[in-house]
């Protein structure tokens, strides 16, 4: 190193060369606005093919903290529509998601299977579910799809989607416009939509500095293509654990009632968001056998009934289209969790949905 | 009554309020790093290694015929404690169950390969306050993962001033933790996206030319986080007025896999040359004479090379890493030897690009859990 390196003036000048380059750099940021494009092109559709099922970034980023238009583009659902397609778009949690169950195994692959028509057109189902229970970000994840065409929503939800608690990583937070956009319009106010659903533009949310952090994550979430999707086998039974028999979550559990809470809204907006059908689906949850408290290690009985009373109130009274599965499996058609199915579950709880699809369109001939 | 305001009674309570500094900060330092108060506790019984070894090396000063037994009694006990932390059986069969679990050992590794240092040069040391060799053994800057810094190199420096004496110096020093931030936030962290790791290295519907990019980033990921850690613990340890020796010599561009472990990871090179190699095969050869010059000199690098690949975790990958380059540094002494005899000069290009896809392919087995899925890798690779 020569001598001038060790002189404080340099260092001054060094500095102030990069404080003007930064200035420089968010101007032109500011300017050209390059994340709005750099969200429209994705590695995935181009060098690597899409995945099935909705990617769980969990790189150095925190979970889930992506914008979903992203995360969009890494799916199936991202072709074009084929003119005689019927598009089928299922959500929920993990257990609609098929955490464990390979891509053939899922409950929208069997539903696939079924090949339903509809005046020619082929039902194509598309897995949109995402791991964790939140009714409020499968509406947020349904807003979204709403881009893609879909002709139908299959929704799973569940006794934990109505928690009123933040939930799900930082979904909420990474897609805080369009949340606010949801909140305003339908008037949701559950404690995600008061932490994130008050979304002002501004312009220095726009520059280099502020959205450094949203490069970075689309950059990485790029880079997920490489990596095997996070879902794996699972050959544990649920049956093995042990199930208390005191109550796991008490009739009063304050994160659920009252029942209906806040985050009901999301089951009325979710079906008066678009003219799209929705046919939400209570998910069937492991009933074991001989536990006079609770129905699983997570669910107390007493919560549950209440549950399932408010939740057919709810679907008659907002005129919904709901199906009720609760009861449907047996406890062998689990696998690691009381929401995670065998593969032979997942083609049960397929043909029961297919048949509710089969029998309404009969009645009604969906959205046609 | 202390003498009033003498040197050396400053330089003392200097030197102890640097000690006590330092002492505060490994365990503050691996409390933050090992995440649980369970770290500290771990930190604690470093610490009573450091008493222990404190103990024995002043055991040794007035019993010097006592070395015979007590170093390698003190070597098997260090070594012992470091198998204990990584084999989960073992920790099963002593405690009935796993210690430490969700919960790091901070700078175990390091610390052991110093105490071990310290007890078989004790004669060079000669007695050494348990003060001093704590602040040596768990100096902060270099806890976590080193340099692995030498006793002799570091005690004397505890009687000069803990800051930089001359604006170059700190300069210096505020460079090396900026160069080292830039290396590790910046580069490594951008090369692990792409890198290998398990999750890459089981996607099936990988490309095989991906897969061998990915191999390359994790190559370079390794060293640009390495020798950033490395820069920035010298820096720090230079604002605190400590030289720490270098880590990292541009490993990459070495036409030998002799002079790569020259210039990789040095201090811990050093120290296995030093502390195995070197006695291993002086040992081996004047028991089995010079006839076998070539055995021991294969032995001596498996053996040396085995011990690396443990000592960053026992699992069969590490191994298998360990006796891949314990192999390469074989065969490379054997090939140097016959080339000088034979004068035969390759192009140093040459001898760099073997080096670095050896070193490269080294790394499968380094990255990944186990040497089945290092192999199912390395035969993707090689497009079988």
């Amino acid at each position: 190193m020569n001598a001038p390196f060790y002189e404080w003036r340099i260092w001054r000048r060094v500095q102030l060369k990069a404080l003007i380059l930064i200035v420089i750099a968010n101007v032109l940021y500011l300017l050209i606005q390059p994340m709005d494009k750099l969200r429209s092109y994705s590695v995935f559709g181009h060098i690597f093919p899409y995945r099935e099922r909705l990617a769980v970034p969990d790189l150095d980023m925190r979970p889930q903290m992506i914008s979903l238009e992203t995360l969009f583009q890494s799916h199936v659902i991202s072709l074009p529509k084929a003119p005689d397609e019927y598009r089928v778009v299922v959500m929920g949690d993990s257990g609609a998601n098929g955490w464990g169950n390979a891509d053939t195994a899922t409950i929208s692959a069997y539903l696939n299977s079924a090949a339903l028509t509809l005046k020619n057109r082929k039902f194509r189902v598309y897995n949109l579910a995402h791991v964790g229970t939140s009714a409020m970000r499968d509406l947020l994840i349904g807003d979204t799809a709403l881009d893609y065409q879909p002709d139908l929503f299959v929704w799973f939800v569940t006794l934990q989607a109505f928690q009123n608690i933040q939930s799900v990583g930082g979904l909420f937070e990474a897609n805080e416009q369009r949340f606010t956009r949801l909140t305003a319009r339908f008037g949701l106010d559950d404690v995600n939509a008061q932490a994130y659903g008050h979304y002002e533009d501004t312009w220095w949310q726009h520059t280099l500095l502020f959205e450094r952090a949203d490069i970075y994550r689309w950059l990485a979430f790029q880079t997920y293509a490489l990596r095997q999707p996070a879902y794996k086998s699972v050959n544990q039974k649920v049956l093995q654990q042990a199930i208390p028999t005191q109550p796991v979550l008490s009739a009063d559990d304050p994160v659920l009632t009252p029942m209906p809470n806040a985050t009901w809204k999301a089951l009325t907006a979710m079906s008066s968001l678009s003219s799209v059908p929705v046919l939400i689906v209570n998910e069937p949850i492991l009933v074991v056998p001989g536990n006079t408290s609770n129905y699983d290690e997570w669910i107390g009985r007493a919560l549950y009934d209440k549950y399932r009373t408010t939740f057919q109130g709810f679907c008659n009274e907002n005129h919904l289209w709901c199906l009720d599965l609760w009861n449907s499996l047996p406890p062998t058609d689990y696998s690691d969790m009381p929401l995670h199915h065998t593969d032979q579950g997942n083609a049960l709880i397929a043909s029961l949905v297919a048949n509710e699809i089969r029998h309404f369109l009969n009645k009604n001939q969906l959205g046609l | 009554m202390y003498p009033s305001a003498s040197v050396p009674h400053r330089r003392t309570v200097a030197r102890r309020l640097f000690i006590a500094f330092c002492l505060i900060a490994s365990a503050i330092l691996a409390y933050v790093t090992g995440g649980t108060n369970l770290s500290l506790v771990l930190y604690a019984v470093s610490l009573l290694l450091v008493i222990v070894i404190s103990l024995v090396l002043r055991h040794l000063i007035h019993n010097p015929q006592s070395r015979r037994w007590l170093v390698p009694a003190s070597v098997s006990l260090l070594a012992g404690v470091l198998i204990l932390s990584r084999i989960r059986r073992v920790q099963l069969l002593f405690f009935g169950r796993l210690i430490g679990q969700g919960t790091e050992w901070v700078g175990l590794s390091y610390l052991v390969l110093r105490l071990i240092h310290v007890v078989v040069d004790s004669p060079k040391l000669g007695e050494v306050a348990a003060g001093d060799l704590a602040a040596y053994a768990l100096f902060p800057p270099a806890l976590i993962a080193g340099p692995i810094h030498r006793a002799n190199q570091f005690l004397p420096q505890l009687d000069q001033s803990h800051y930089p004496t001359t604006q170059p110096k700190l300069i210096d020093s505020l460079w090396r933790i900026g160069l080292g931030t830039a290396k590790k936030l910046v580069v490594a962290n951008a090369l692990s996206l792409v890198a290998l790791n398990v999750g890459v290295a089981v996607n099936p519907t990988l490309p095989r030319s991906l897969l061998l990019l990915s191999l390359i980033a994790y190559a370079f990921m390794l060293y640009f986080d390495f020798a950033g850690y490395s820069d920035i613990a010298i820096g720090v340890a230079g604002l605190m007025g400590i030289t720490l020796p270098e880590n990292f010599a541009n490993p990459y561009a070495q036409s030998t896999l002799t002079r790569f472990w020259q210039t990789w990871h040095m201090s811990l090179s050093f120290w296995l040359r030093d502390y195995i190699f070197l006695p291993l095969s002086g040992t081996l050869l004047r028991r089995i004479g010079r006839r076998w010059a070539t055995v021991v000199m294969a032995i001596s690098h498996l053996v040396t090379m085995t011990i690396a690949g443990l000592w960053h975790g026992f699992s069969t990958g590490f191994l298998a890493w360990g006796l891949w380059h314990g192999t390469g540094l074989f065969v490379n002494a054997q090939w140097s030897k016959f080339a000088r005899q034979h004068e035969i000069k390759l192009p140093s290009i040459i001898g760099i690009a073997l080096t670095f896809t050896f070193v490269t392919i080294g790394w499968i087995f380094f990255a990944l859990p186990d040497f089945g899925s290092g192999l199912h890798v390395l035969a993707r690779i090689a497009g079988r």
